[in-house]
């Protein structure tokens, strides 16, 4: 038990470390921040204390009426005020640009560690929010200097100095500031965690269901209507959201309390200052005017903690989304790439040889002893159930994954002596996925030809029936698809991947269920064109239904 | 805007005292401040002045510690009575919000992405929150804390007060600044900020297709260049944004340093008391701290205002000009001898927005226990007779008449409780398969669940997963292929054994396995049943007791598949194209 714990501290540690590695390259701009971080935390402490110190010497040399050297002091005070306000917007600038460098390496970093890995790593997480987590613990990430970094290090440097400062007046002082210092930053932080940490789960859990039901109730409204059921549904929901409140109000309890707890520790601690210096003044250890200074700055002081409770909240999931980070990247590839270059090829005949294939180790195959030949410049349909593997037919043509068993060759050649990016060059593939990028439709098909011009973008657009839709458009080929640009029906991206598909001067076209989405009649014309439009391109379609014009048919 | 405060307004009706409590208790812990620099200032005055001894402030030490003892305990109860407001008005809002939807049907209730409104009754009823929890009691804490301060410090040293209340407007005005202007800016980089995620997210998707066409490589050069840009744009702007920001920190900071310096001249001339010094320069923070906290509240405000109008959105949607009244009397549907239905529609027409008129003149007789197939091009007005029937949308041109009755005076629950109903994208929800089939019918036993599986050909692949019918089903029934979705669905229909069958045919491919299993079953439960079928397969066209051909919102020819085929050109026309299917 207490082994694992340690393993996994260490691990945790690990990861942080790891994490910082990433920082590095911005490391001057880190200390900056750091340095910048610390000095207006200083310059508002000693602004109080000063502050307190210059009125009680000035109230007693008033009435003692000698006189004082009130320049410098004074001038301080300004000084100290004005390097607050300067030092606070220094922080800042210099904070947001390290964290917007650290945003911008972080990507850069994950997504060429991700690029060799795609799309077998990602497969990997089968639930279909693999994406909007990958974007959450990113995001998460990026925040770790800001949020954890800056406020623990600036926390350390300026509780120490501020202990060491009361250490020169008393050792008593020093160590009540230091008590009062380490119960604020770490030990109310660090209760209020272990006291809520159930109560925050329960919270993340409830909010997911209430989402989950809620949106049963607006996408199934319809039959809830129908079938009797919507009041039950509204008393489900009223349920979820009184519990959901319960447990924020938990929360609430225990954040007001580790609130009312500093506030409590704040006026023990000027009391304590006082109790201790008084005597030390009567006894002539201490001049008189000290306390003014001591009592306000123990008041001021509590300013190099207010960072820490938030640090420590955000410290686990921190921890977590780099855990999950980690492990993506750190996962070995899918496929091996060859020593040496790619062979040259004589022709583009392709043929699987009792072909095996599973994705999991151990699992059931998905292909087994498949074989079928594909000459150069024929066409081949694929004919087969869903389910039956179709589609991993073209991950393994492509070089996504690794055959287990059999052989697969282009020209005589095993694929596996060819550079994936090589290989990948002479296929072209019109997915059943669809994939439209959030960019413009002209962007989107450049993809395929990055220096295709207008009319072959017409041309290709004209054969698969999507040209007089586009024309119609009021930006046409700049029309914006995706999220925040136009949406388009599953018949219609199914037309403009097909046509980006068709745009790649490629020696093979594979085109996965082609009429999905399209009306029949659509679909046999389309077809038409694309046969007679790549002639001399060797076909292959992946379809659970039949197709005409074709000459070959291998069922699976 | 008055609509929104308005609506902001009335919600709090219901915890109007639990409001008022929190803004008593925070504003009482603001003026002990008070009474604590004052403490503190005479004891070290004390201290320094009159030679005191410790046992001499034993009693103030006392009341200090008891004082912030005091305040640590208002501020949280205070808190705590906020959130208790705030807890009442958000389960008032998203029961209002779910009610409303379910009233208005799922044809206008989802005119947005029913993601958004997901969202709105999530995360918009928890953004209002901070309207009731800071930017109320904060609006009232910043109109009695600073006053309370300044009227205090006033007779100790009117100088003092005099920076304190010239300052005041100073802060205030960059307050406003950075208010709007910041806040703008931030708003706008957060939004480029999110932008710039999903392209991310969009890129990692779309891994595979820039595989494909040999672009992930130039797409790593494009993150970075793209997040560098973004880097220069935010830090151009945020030189700026800051600016109002290091005004205001400069002159909260500059007035409490303007303060201490003054008083300290006088206190050297002996013109003034130190106690008196040293509790106006302890009060001058808290005065400040308490003018910019607003700042934070405006944030909370304009999070609220947003959160409120998304609401009133949805509150707002529905079209209640038409004949929805509940509260009408309605009789109920008597069938108790004969238990078949038949509908006809009289004359109606109906439009969803004005000039886009869907049915007109429609006219349109279904018998009962015969199967009618409608068919048309889509947008032609098919869903609209469904939606009419199942009492999603109502108008008032024109009649249907259920068994000779107007439907209009038939209470929607009764009706619906006559209907089963399978819609093109069935939906799963939350829970086991098993209750997903007793939506049917809520009391089921065991045993009718797995017979109505079984007549809905799910048996065999529900039997096959490790939990059977216990299998808990995921997001959207992840795992399940859309024809096992169907098939779960159409058990649902067996179940329910009502006598007005409505089938929107699934129009995308699903398997073929699947295709024909759903048709078999639908054949089995069309026996001795009112049957309409939205239909986008040949095969059901053909078995249709009466087709009906609908055109533009109206009734262009009905009849069997055999009157048809041979003297409607139309109709000759649309059955080209499912004929001509593509063999192996």
């Amino acid at each position: 038990m207490t082994d694992n714990f340690k393993n996994k501290e260490a691990s945790s540690l690990s990861i942080f470390i790891r994490l910082s590695k990433l920082f590095k390259p911005h490391s001057k701009l880190i200390i900056l921040g750091l340095f910048l971080s610390v000095i207006t935390i200083l310059a508002n402490v000693t602004l109080m204390s000063l502050s307190g110190w210059f009125l009680a010497s000035m109230a007693v040399a008033g009435i003692a009426n000698v006189t004082m050297d009130y320049y410098s002091p004074a001038a301080g005070i300004r000084v100290l005020a004005i390097a607050r306000a300067f030092g606070r917007y220094f922080e800042r600038l210099v904070n947001h640009s390290a964290t917007l460098h650290i945003l911008s390496d972080l990507r850069h970093w994950f997504y060429k560690k991700i690029e060799p890995l795609a799309p077998a790593i990602l497969q990997k997480y089968h639930s279909g929010d693999v994406f909007s987590r990958i974007k959450s613990d990113i995001d998460t990430l990026e925040n770790v200097y800001v949020r954890i970094i800056v406020p623990i290090i600036t926390t350390f440097i300026t509780s120490a100095l501020f202990v060491f400062f009361m250490y020169l007046y008393d050792v008593k002082l020093a160590i009540i500031e230091a008590f009062a210092l380490i119960t604020a930053g770490f030990a109310i932080p660090l209760t209020l965690l272990t006291l809520s940490r159930k109560t925050g789960k329960e919270l993340i859990l409830l909010s997911s269901q209430l989402r989950q039901y809620t949106m049963d109730s607006i996408q199934g409204l319809g039959e809830l209507l129908i079938y009797g059921a919507s009041n039950k549904q509204a008393e489900k929901i009223n349920k979820l959201s009184h519990k959901l409140s319960k447990a924020q109000y938990k929360m609430a309890f225990y954040n007001g309390l580790a609130q009312a707890s500093l506030t409590i520790i704040t006026g023990l601690t000027i009391v304590l200052v006082i109790t201790i210096s008084t005597p030390n003044i009567r006894s002539g250890e201490m001049p008189a005017v000290n306390i003014a200074m001591l009592v306000l700055f123990s008041l001021a002081s509590f300013e190099a903690v207010m960072n820490m409770p938030e640090a420590f909240q955000l410290l686990p999931e921190t921890i977590a989304a780099g855990r999950r980070i980690f492990e993506m990247t750190d996962s070995k590839p899918s496929i091996v790439e060859p020593n040496n270059p790619s062979p040259t090829i004589a022709n583009f005949d392709i043929a699987f040889e009792n072909v095996s294939f599973s994705y999991t180790k151990g699992n059931k195959n998905v292909l087994k002893n498949l074989s079928f030949t594909l000459k150069e410049g024929e066409r081949l349909a694929l004919v087969g159930k869903s389910g039956v593997g179709k589609s991993t037919v073209i991950n393994l043509l492509t070089r996504f994954y690794d055959y287990n068993k059999g052989e697969i060759t282009i020209g005589s050649n095993s694929i596996k002596a060819f550079q994936s990016d090589d290989l990948r060059q002479y296929i072209s593939v019109a997915s059943q996925q669809n994939q439209l990028f959030n960019n413009t439709i002209r962007e989107n098909l450049l993809l395929a030809k990055p220096d295709a011009n207008d009319n072959e973008l017409d041309k290709v657009c004209k054969i698969t029936q999507i040209y007089d839709f586009i024309k119609t458009l009021p930006d046409g080929y700049d029309t914006w698809s995706g999220e925040l640009g136009y949406k388009f029906s599953g018949g219609q991206k199914k037309r403009l991947t097909i046509a980006r598909a068709l745009l790649k001067p490629s020696k093979i076209l594979i085109l996965d269920e082609p009429g999905e989405g399209l009306d029949r009649e659509t679909e046999k014309e389309m077809l038409k064109a694309i046969f007679e439009y790549k002639k001399s391109t060797s076909i292959l379609i992946i379809t659970h239904s039949g197709i005409k014009g074709i000459e070959h048919l291998k069922i699976i | 805007m008055s609509k929104i405060n308005l609506f902001i307004k009335e919600q709090v009706k219901t915890s109007r005292n639990e409001l008022y409590l929190a803004i008593g208790l925070g504003g009482l812990s603001g003026l002990l401040v008070i009474f604590q620099a004052w403490l503190m200032a005479t004891m070290i005055s004390d201290v320094i002045f009159k030679e005191a001894q410790l046992a001499e402030l034993q009693n103030r030490l006392w009341y200090l510690i008891i004082i912030f003892i005091i305040r640590a305990i208002l501020n949280w109860t205070s808190n705590l009575s906020a959130f208790k407001a705030v807890i009442k008005i958000k389960l008032d809002l998203r029961d209002k919000i779910h009610r409303h939807i379910q009233k208005i049907g799922p044809v206008h209730a989802t005119k947005k992405h029913s993601g958004s409104d997901v969202n709105t009754m999530i995360d918009g009823v928890e953004a209002i929150e901070k309207y009731y929890t800071s930017y109320i009691p904060g609006i009232a804490f910043v109109s009695i804390l600073p006053l309370a301060y300044i009227i205090v410090t006033f007779p100790f040293d009117w100088i003092s007060g005099l920076v304190l209340l010239v300052t005041a407007p100073i802060i205030v005005f960059f307050m406003i600044m950075i208010g709007q202007g910041a806040e703008k800016l931030n708003q706008e980089q957060w939004r480029q900020l999110s932008r710039l995620s999903s392209h991310f997210i969009d890129t990692i998707q779309g891994l595979p297709t820039l595989k494909i066409f040999n672009a992930a490589k130039r797409e790593a050069a494009i993150i970075a260049k793209l997040a560098d840009e973004y880097r220069e744009r935010t830090m151009s702007v945020l030189k700026v944004a800051f600016l109002s920001s290091l005004l205001l920190e400069f002159f909260s900071s500059i007035g409490v340093a303007i303060v201490a310096v003054l008083i300290g001249f006088r206190l050297l001339d002996g013109n003034m008391e130190f106690v008196d010094g040293l509790f106006v320069l302890l009060l001058a923070p808290e005065y400040y701290l308490s003018i910019r906290n607003m700042g934070g509240n405006y944030h909370a405000k304009m999070e609220g205002i947003g959160a409120a109008e998304q609401i009133i959105e949805i509150l707002d949607r529905g079209d209640f000009t038409k004949n929805t009244d509940t509260n009408l009397l309605k009789s109920d549907l008597n069938l108790t001898n004969n238990k078949s239905i038949s509908i006809a529609f009289n004359n109606l027409s109906f439009s969803y927005e004005k000039d886009r008129q869907a049915l007109t003149n429609f006219n349109l007789k279904i018998p009962a226990n015969k199967r009618t197939v409608l068919i048309g091009e889509s947008g032609s007005g098919k869903s609209t007779i469904v939606n009419l029937i199942l009492g999603f949308i109502q108008t008032n041109e024109g009649e249907i008449l259920v068994n000779n009755k107007d439907i209009s005076k038939i209470s929607l629950e009764t009706w619906r409780k006559n209907i089963a109903w399978l819609p093109q994208q069935a939906h799963l929800f939350q829970g086991t398969i098993a209750d997903n089939i007793r939506l049917g019918k809520e009391n089921a036993t065991e045993h009718e669940v797995k017979e109505a599986a079984r007549l809905a050909f799910c048996d065999e692949f529900i039997e096959k997963l490790p939990e059977t019918y216990n299998t808990i089903i995921g997001e959207r029934g992840a795992g399940l292929s859309g024809g096992q979705i169907q098939r779960i669905a159409l058990a649902r229909t067996f179940l329910k054994d009502a006598p007005l069958l409505i089938l929107d045919e699934a129009s995308a491919n699903l398997d073929r396995e699947s295709e024909k299993l759903i048709e078999k079953s639908i054949d089995m439960l069309s026996e001795n049943r009112t049957v309409i079928i939205i239909a986008h397969k040949l095969h059901t066209i053909e078995k249709a007791d009466q087709i009906v051909l609908i055109k533009n919102g109206t009734v262009l020819n009905t009849g069997t598949h055999k009157q048809l085929i041979n003297n409607n050109e139309h109709y000759q026309e649309l059955i080209k194209k499912y004929h001509e299917t593509f063999t192996i």
